[in-house]
């Protein structure tokens, strides 16, 4: 028999033989250390006690009993002795601040924490790729993080699947432990929120569930849309809500659309969400897919070259959909023992997605003048000529800098195909469109439109 | 055993200060009556009492007349109590029916007992010594080292001082938030005979009643470690201490102790001793937390409530390195001023989240370190 289900049996019939005070004294801390069978029906067992003062009192008081008790659950003849020893199961953790500088114990504990507030891990600031589409997104749930229940509060992030809401709400969650592991942080779905309110009414517990989230310092709700139309979902979100917000807690939310369009959802609750900080992420653009496709990449451990991950990002527009792909690409690599090349990835793109487009095609000049011409609705000869007016000297000088950026000409070349033009000209341009592209936004959303007349 | 008759009288005085040591070593939550009690012995000419909460134990001689050998056991609290109240001089100790009668010239009094039978064997003598400890390096420990350590029941191991013997040996006591090094090269021969051992731990808590219970007549105490029944045993003149052996690893201080600085100052420990008094007023409503702000031009001590209001002072003192905010309860540093005779204190720290140096600008042997807490930004 187990050691463990033995002295429990042992225990219980002791409990019942003597009185509590003196069982909680002498017996509650003692334990089996190790069973010899002697033969003959008998066996010696050793007794742990945490201390040779109760060692000694069991031995003056108990021993008879012990011993009867042992022979009757067992069937055979028991010797006892008994010796001093720290009950194994009780654990010492040194979790106190001076230890957990090591950053291993630090990690094991926020590791605990985040499992508690059923965060999922592995979503972090470190490894979320930013650009033009989520940066607004990035920037608040950073300050956030920062601040919670202070910065912007709630936080509502909206947008199309696989844009990265959920994985912003879960490092603000990370962040925050990392900072301080006692903050009580809980991550729920919306629907999740739903069926634990129902659970919660059906089973009477209701007064334990609004404990649980009303003493939150962090709540995030992931696609709460779902409560819309539930009537005592909604009132008692709102009641949770208007407790957090008034205790300092901080709220972060995620749907697919924002506040105003979720149907059926309560007016109340849309001011509410409103009243923070409402911002939407779109889908990646060319860069950020790259950017995500290198990330996931190097986190199963293996390193893209750039061509590669530009190739997976422009045929595959959704980071989960890039995801797959990876998956599918390494164990194709791995099983067949090939190189992960270009050649690999259009090969198995082209399974996935009927034809694989090709990166880049190589650009013409003549391509980028036809799409400039052709943007600005003007007549090439104009835009080659020698006129100085500012509404073609500007797409002149945009033309420009793209053959010089992106087609990466060199300067003369530029200067000979625009008409013929000193390479010093060139140089002014590409510095000026440089210089204004960060304050002019109107500017880089004319050479956006412009390449987009280019790409196919 | 059935009662015997006790019957002896001791001075108050003696009395007195025996039971209020031994108190020291009863359950006061305990579930057994028993372990509440004081065992009182008269025998071979001398008064021994006994004390047991079944973790430590004591037992301690009084000087007595003794007139029937006997024994039995008394509620601690009521006799401690009740001594107390008696006039020096002589006391008669009575023992009948189950009764402690206490008497002196103009007073007298009746305890209830219980049977001596129930009561745990408590040491009173060491079997084999292992080695001894000097009575400074006891009165050493338990004023700079001990009071760092975690009280008993929480974490066994931190309940511990840790003594490392050899060519540098050291003490040291952490609860996980604070710790104490104190370097014992300077005490000559800390230990002046042991076993095969390079380190132990010994329990806190005993060191302390052990030093608290030291007198300048007092001799070296002998120690026996006792692996089999899992015992340590301290024997002074005064008194045998027994404790549970602490098993266990000792963390590992080498780690905490701070290599470097980027901030330190010097500052008077009669002022900074006053401001960290001052703040703590608002403090204590707030958590326990100080800031400590080093600038150019000295430090601040500052605490803030918010229901009460809040408070700074300021402390001219000599300032080397980068400005810094370190927040830290400052019972840890009150504790930590305290424990030194000095009449300056050095402070240093690398930023406001790492483990924090104290110490006594003329004894870098005592090593005091703190770890700040971290302020919500």
């Amino acid at each position: 028999m187990d050691t463990k289900r033995l002295w429990k049996d042992v225990l219980g019939n002791i409990k019942i033989s003597i009185s509590a005070a003196n069982y909680q004294t002498w017996f509650s801390q003692t334990f089996i250390t190790s069973i010899k069978e002697v033969g003959e029906g008998r066996q010696i067992i050793e007794i742990g006690c945490s201390s040779a003062f109760i060692a000694d009192g069991i031995e003056k008081r108990y021993v008879g009993l012990l011993q009867d008790t042992l022979n009757q659950i067992t069937g055979l003849k028991n010797d006892i002795i008994f010796v001093v020893k720290q009950n194994p199961q009780i654990q010492e953790k040194l979790d106190q601040p001076l230890f957990t500088l090591e950053k291993k114990g630090g990690e094991e504990i926020v590791t605990s924490a985040l499992k508690k507030g059923r965060i999922r891990q592995g979503f972090t600031f470190d490894n979320f790729a930013v650009s033009g589409t989520n940066q607004m997104a990035h920037a608040a749930a950073e300050a956030v993080a920062r601040n919670p229940g202070n910065a912007y509060n709630p936080l509502f992030l909206y947008g199309g699947v696989g844009v990265g809401k959920t994985h912003l709400m879960l490092a603000v969650a990370q962040r925050v432990l990392e900072k301080d592991p006692d903050v009580s942080v809980l991550y729920c779905m919306g629907e999740e929120f739903t069926t634990e309110i129902v659970d919660a009414i059906r089973n009477k517990t209701t007064i334990l569930f609004k404990n649980r989230y009303r003493r939150l310092k962090l709540l995030m709700v992931d696609d709460i849309q779902f409560i819309a139309g539930k009537t005592a979902v909604q009132e008692e979100f709102f009641h949770t809500f208007n407790t957090l917000q008034r205790e300092g807690g901080q709220v972060i939310l995620t749907s697919d659309r924002p506040p105003s369009e979720i149907e059926r959802l309560e007016e109340r609750l849309k001011s509410r969400f409103e009243a923070g900080l409402t911002i939407d992420i779109s889908p990646p653009d060319f860069e950020l897919r790259a950017a995500i496709t290198l990330i996931k990449a190097k986190e199963r451990g293996i390193e893209l070259e750039m061509d590669v991950a530009q190739t997976i990002a422009v045929n595959i527009d959704s980071p989960r959909r890039i995801e797959g792909f990876l998956t599918r690409l390494f164990t194709e690599a791995k099983l067949g023992e090939k190189t992960i090349d270009i050649d690999l990835v259009t090969k198995l793109l082209g399974i996935t997605n009927g034809e694989a487009r090709a990166f880049k095609k190589p650009l013409s000049a003549q391509q980028v003048i036809n799409a400039v011409s052709d943007y600005y609705s003007l007549g090439k000869r104009s835009l080659l000529g020698a006129s100085r007016t500012q509404t073609i000297a500007l797409p002149r000088q945009i033309l420009m800098y793209i053959l010089r950026i992106d087609l990466g000409l060199p300067l003369q070349e530029v200067g000979r195909l625009v008409g013929g033009r000193d390479h010093t000209t060139v140089m002014h341009a590409v510095e000026k469109i440089s210089k204004n592209l960060g304050q002019n936004s109107g500017l880089q959303e004319d050479i956006l439109g412009i390449k987009k007349g280019i790409s196919p | 055993m059935v009662y015997c008759p006790m019957k002896l009288s001791v001075l108050q005085e003696d009395l007195l200060k025996s039971v209020a040591l031994a108190s020291k070593f009863t359950s006061s939550k305990a579930q057994l009556p028993i372990l509440g009690n004081i065992l009182l012995r008269a025998k071979e000419g001398k008064l021994q009492l006994a004390a047991t909460n079944l973790e430590t134990g004591i037992s301690t001689k009084l000087p007595a007349k003794i007139e029937k050998e006997g024994e039995i056991t008394v509620p601690a609290k009521i006799i401690l109590e009740l001594i107390s109240h008696f006039r020096p001089g002589q006391v008669l100790l009575e023992e009948e029916k189950g009764q402690l009668k206490v008497s002196s010239q103009n007073a007298k009094a009746s305890v209830s007992g219980l049977s001596t039978k129930e009561f745990p064997n408590v040491p009173n003598s060491l079997n084999k010594k292992s080695f001894s400890l000097k009575k400074e390096t006891i009165s050493v420990l338990s004023k700079e080292v001990c009071f760092a350590a975690a009280s008993m029941d929480t974490r066994p191991v931190l309940s511990g001082v840790y003594i490392k013997i050899g060519n540098n040996p050291v003490a040291v006591a952490t609860d996980g938030f604070r710790l104490s090094y104190k370097d014992l090269k300077s005490e000559n021969s800390v230990v002046l005979k042991d076993k095969e051992r390079t380190s132990f731990l010994l329990p806190a808590t005993i060191i302390q009643e052990l030093g608290k219970s030291l007198n300048p007549q007092s001799e070296d105490i002998n120690v026996e470690l006792n692996d089999k029944e899992g015992q340590i045993i301290f024997e002074s003149e005064e008194a045998v201490l027994t404790a549970r052996l602490i098993e266990g690893q000792f963390p590992d201080y080498q780690k905490v102790l701070p290599k470097g600085w980027s901030v330190k100052t010097e500052i008077s420990k009669d002022e900074l001793l006053q401001g960290v008094k001052a703040a703590s007023v608002f403090a204590k409503e707030a958590g326990s937390v100080i800031k400590l702000s080093f600038k150019k031009d000295g430090l601040s001590i500052s605490s803030e409530s918010n229901l009460y209001g809040s408070e700074e002072i300021s402390i001219d003192s000599r300032v080397e390195g980068e400005e810094l905010t370190i927040a830290f309860n400052y019972k840890f540093v009150l504790d930590f001023l305290n424990s030194i005779t000095g009449d300056s204190v050095l402070i240093q720290t690398q930023s406001a989240t790492s483990p924090t140096l104290f110490q006594n600008t003329k004894d870098d042997s005592y090593k005091h370190i703190i770890m700040p807490v971290r302020l919500q930004s």
